[in-house]
């Protein structure tokens, strides 16, 4: 027991020595599973929508972002899905989109936290610009000032 | 930052309240009406790993609609099992009864609830878990720790919620499933959404042969033939309330013991021997009984299949039904649960007839003071028992013997706020309940919270939870062959818990790691087949405190790695230590277990691996060898500690289109079986038999397949 209780204590101080800041972004697996997306590495300015399949908001607002997305060559757009894969599928299969969808990943929560969205809250949609900063976050459904502000503000 | 600011008020606290008004919209400046955020992704349950934690202040395992579908489980006992700091513990061998522990601890401290309301009692627990189907539930919360939960001080080592999930779609769902033993699966769910709600219909059939592994005849995996219809419904704004329900109706049949289903020539089977002794390891020289190890003397077998075969009925309803409604600057809630459970049972001749009634009622208002985040209420609970049977050891019919009714009456209150910028998050909560019994009972509890970084987070929690004992039966069969249970016990059984997790977690690793210390107080014990002290001719139980200190702690650790986009890999491990004085734990417990999962999930393929070690058990102490020694049918000694053991689940499911999906798998792949090695059966030093030498799996290899059509 007390060496169970050391390796612990030994975890939690690598894991502490482990964390590091940064600029916000991820490593996502894409929905199908093919391969990941380092959003570093992206073309930018890149849109990054948090959504989940039992969110009416964000259901409401895909076919607007997959429009956006038509829209703007130059911008990326990627929909992290909040469900498990499997689930997030079988809704794709029903209700397809242009854009390219994401895994959750392991820490979804801690990954809208980082990006200002403490509760995570759904639908959450933030802009990073080509110089790797925030330009634009909300939480709860875009409006049409909402596109025409990160057009207008981020680059 | 050049952002614009997040349109969210500046603590969490004012954010959960004003998500709380159905009109609440993110944009302050739009003068269109939006529809509302959803708060949803406080977890991390998207996520199939074991272990996932939901980002609640009491540490919350999630268990995802999805990670359930993925295991193959086809009830609630099978898809809470094999994960650390989590078992399902069978508890005898014919009747197969099975309790879901926490924490190590005993089954019966486990409290079930059902949408937060907690309607099942240690006697529906013991035959009602297996019969809660896991189709049309979003999730499965466990909180581990005595007073996890607000609402459920009974439970003294943790609890489990069952979320139902409420549709957004309409939907028909039919699952048709084969396997191995006879077993057949039926299963179909039905949603309709309506304009300001939804409704949802559950059924499922589930049936499996009894198995016998060792030869001699006697099963050691009760086959069942389960029955269970759900309705649930859903009202988003029935009077300003947001109302959600569900009726159970569950209908069950178990016989374990002589194989076979013709449960009336089994129970009017009562002379001679049907069995061959001489089978399986250790069996006895002869085929028709074993050698009294004290005396020497050959004793035969001449109770029939009766003699060794148990035959469970259980009918069960149960309704819980909630509603919150936003009242003031606050939100008050009320809930209701009530449930009838009838068991009709023979225990070796021995009959049990039992009918428990349970209610359930609770009002609470959680409202802001300042920086405080109030929840204060009131719960009523109800439980009474009433049995009736014939006790075969003393030839006599018997009434009541573990009769009781509880009533308690129940006030809480809990204050939650955060500091350092929401960084550190603090709960503390106490609640006194007024048990008709035991009298005013108190359980204070505190957990915080405290976010190192977005990726790195503490939880601490301390608190103390209190059980008012009830003598069912399932904690000692022996109890049923009594005239009466002398009930000399005074307090009510209580625990002390503390623990502390650490967690860590990015996009493709997540580890958590906990350490828990439980400490029971006046654990309730039952000693049966005692003398009459009233000078009668039968015997009768004691049912005390004891006078012991049981202490379990434990540490265990769950971690994940996306190592591929398609593929996660999981591992997982417990150790834990226990301290207790003989009759206090009675089933044993392995000291050490471990996990290795593979999970991959890329177009239409999903597959699942899963191996599971569990270390030795010491089975002389907690069998206390000392003061009663098992033996084999051919004499020698039980062994001492058991193997550690290796099992192997698999399954892969193929998505053929929208619509149909195949699957197929096995459990326990590579066919370990307890009888390969030791008996479930045994005999004490005076050559009587039982049934409760358990270590290991009853059941070998488990092949199964079947196919889903969702329209």
């Amino acid at each position: 027991m007390k060496r169970g209780l050391i390796v612990l204590l030994i975890g939690m101080l690598h894991i502490c020595a482990y964390a590091g800041e940064g600029p916000w972004g991820f490593t996502l697996p894409t929905l199908d599973g093919s391969r990941f997306v380092d959003l570093r590495h992206t073309p930018k300015p890149a849109l990054v929508n948090f959504w989940g399949v039992d969110c009416p908001p964000c259901i409401h607002e895909l076919p607007a972002l997959d429009q956006f997305a038509a829209r703007h060559s130059t911008w990326s757009v990627w929909l992290v899905n909040t469900d498990a894969a499997a689930l997030a599928q079988r809704f794709i299969d029903q209700h397809p989109v242009q854009s390219t969808v994401l895994r959750s990943g392991m820490n979804v929560s801690g990954l809208m936290r980082a990006a200002g969205n403490r509760t995570g809250a759904l639908p959450f949609t933030l802009v990073i610009d080509s110089k790797q900063a925030i330009c634009f976050r909300k939480a709860g459904a875009l409006i049409a000032l909402d596109f025409a502000y990160m057009q207008q503000n981020c680059h | 930052m050049s952002a614009n600011p997040m349109p969210h008020a500046s603590t969490s606290l004012a954010i959960a309240l004003a998500l709380l008004s159905p009109l609440a919209s993110a944009e302050e400046s739009s003068t269109l009406v939006l529809d509302p955020i959803t708060i949803k992704s406080k977890t991390n349950q998207g996520s199939t790993r074991p272990g996932a934690l939901r980002e609640d202040i009491v540490k919350t395992e999630s268990i995802s609609e999805r990670r359930i579908e993925q295991s193959g489980a086809t009830n609630l006992t099978e898809a809470l099992e094999k994960q650390p700091g989590i078992a399902v513990q069978v508890e005898c061998s014919i009747c197969n009864v099975r309790n879901v522990l926490l924490n190590n601890l005993p089954g019966r401290y486990t409290t079930l609830m059902i949408d937060g309301i907690p309607i099942y009692s240690s006697v529906s627990s013991a035959y009602g878990l297996d019969s809660v189907s896991v189709w049309g539930i979003e999730r499965i919360d466990i909180a581990r720790g005595a007073g996890a939960s607000l609402i459920a001080p009974e439970a003294l080592a943790g609890s489990i919620n069952i979320v139902s999930k409420r549709p957004t779609q309409d939907m028909a769902r039919l699952r048709i499933q084969g396997g191995s033993y006879g077993a057949r699966l039926y299963e179909g769910y039905l949603a309709k959404n309506l304009e300001n709600g939804a409704l949802t219909a559950t059924f499922s059939k589930n049936q499996h042969d009894t198995v016998d592994e060792s030869g001699e005849g006697v099963s050691e995996y009760t086959g069942y033939d389960r029955k269970m219809l759900g309705l649930g419904w859903f009202a988003d704004d029935l009077g300003g309330f947001k109302v959600r329900g569900r009726l159970d109706v569950v209908d069950e049949q178990r016989s374990g013991g002589a194989l076979g289903t013709h449960y009336s020539a089994i129970k009017a089977d009562q002379t001679g021997n049907p069995f061959d002794f001489s089978r399986g390891r250790h069996g006895s020289p002869a085929s028709n009984g074993w050698t009294v190890p004290d005396t020497g003397v050959f004793q035969p077998y001449t109770q029939g299949r009766a003699g060794l075969s148990e035959i469970i009925f259980t009918d069960r309803y149960q309704l819980v039904t909630s509603a919150e409604k936003l009242l003031g600057s606050g939100k008050l809630r009320l809930a209701f649960g009530a449930a009838e459970h009838k068991q009709d049972s023979f225990y070796e001749i021995t009959t049990y007839k039992a009918k428990q009634q349970q209610y359930y009622a609770e009002a609470s208002y959680q409202f802001p003071v300042a920086e405080w985040l109030l929840t204060a209420g009131l719960n009523y609970r109800f439980e009474d028992l009433r049995s009736h049977g014939f006790s075969a050891a003393n030839n006599t019919n018997v009434k009541g013997v573990d009769n009781y009714r509880y009533r308690t009456p129940a006030m809480f209150l809990q204050a939650y706020r955060t500091y350092l910028d929401e960084k550190l998050e603090v709960n503390g909560s106490v609640r006194l309940d007024h048990h008709n019994v035991f009298g005013n009972i108190t359980s204070p509890r505190f957990n915080a919270l405290y976010h190192h970084t977005d990726e790195i987070s503490s939880r601490f929690s301390m608190g103390r939870g209190f059980r008012a004992p009830t003598s069912f039966f399932e904690q000692d069969h022996g109890i049923l062959d009594d005239i009466r249970i002398i009930r000399m016990l005074d307090k009510p059984e209580k625990s002390d818990n503390l623990s502390y997790a650490l967690s860590y977690a990015n996009e493709r690793l997540a580890v958590t790691s906990s350490y828990n210390y439980n400490r029971i107080h006046h654990m309730a014990t039952l000693t049966p087949g005692v003398a009459d002290p009233a000078g009668g001719t039968g015997t009768v139980t004691l049912f005390e405190n004891s006078p012991h200190k049981v202490v379990v702690q434990g540490v265990d650790i769950n971690m994940s790695y996306q190592l591929t986009p398609s593929t996660v890999l999981s591992i997982g491990g417990e150790r834990y230590h226990y301290e207790f004085a003989p009759g206090t734990l009675i089933f044993s417990r392995p000291e050490a277990r471990a996990f290795f999962t593979v999970d991959y999930e890329r177009g239409p393929w999903t597959a699942y691996l899963r191996l599971n070690w569990t270390g030795p058990h010491d089975l002389a102490k907690f069998y206390d060898y000392e003061n009663n020694p098992r033996y084999n049918f051919d004499g020698s000694r039980k062994r001492d500690k058991s193997p550690s053991y290796s099992t192997t689940d698999v399954r892969t499911e193929y998505q053929i289109n929208k619509r149909l999906a195949l699957y197929a798998g096995a459990d326990n792949l590579f066919d370990f079986k307890q009888t390969d090695y030791e008996n479930f059966l045994w005999i004490d030093g005076a050559g009587g038999i039982d049934f409760t030498h358990l270590w290991g799996p009853g059941r070998g290899r488990y092949l199964y397949a079947g196919f889903k059509v969702s329209l």
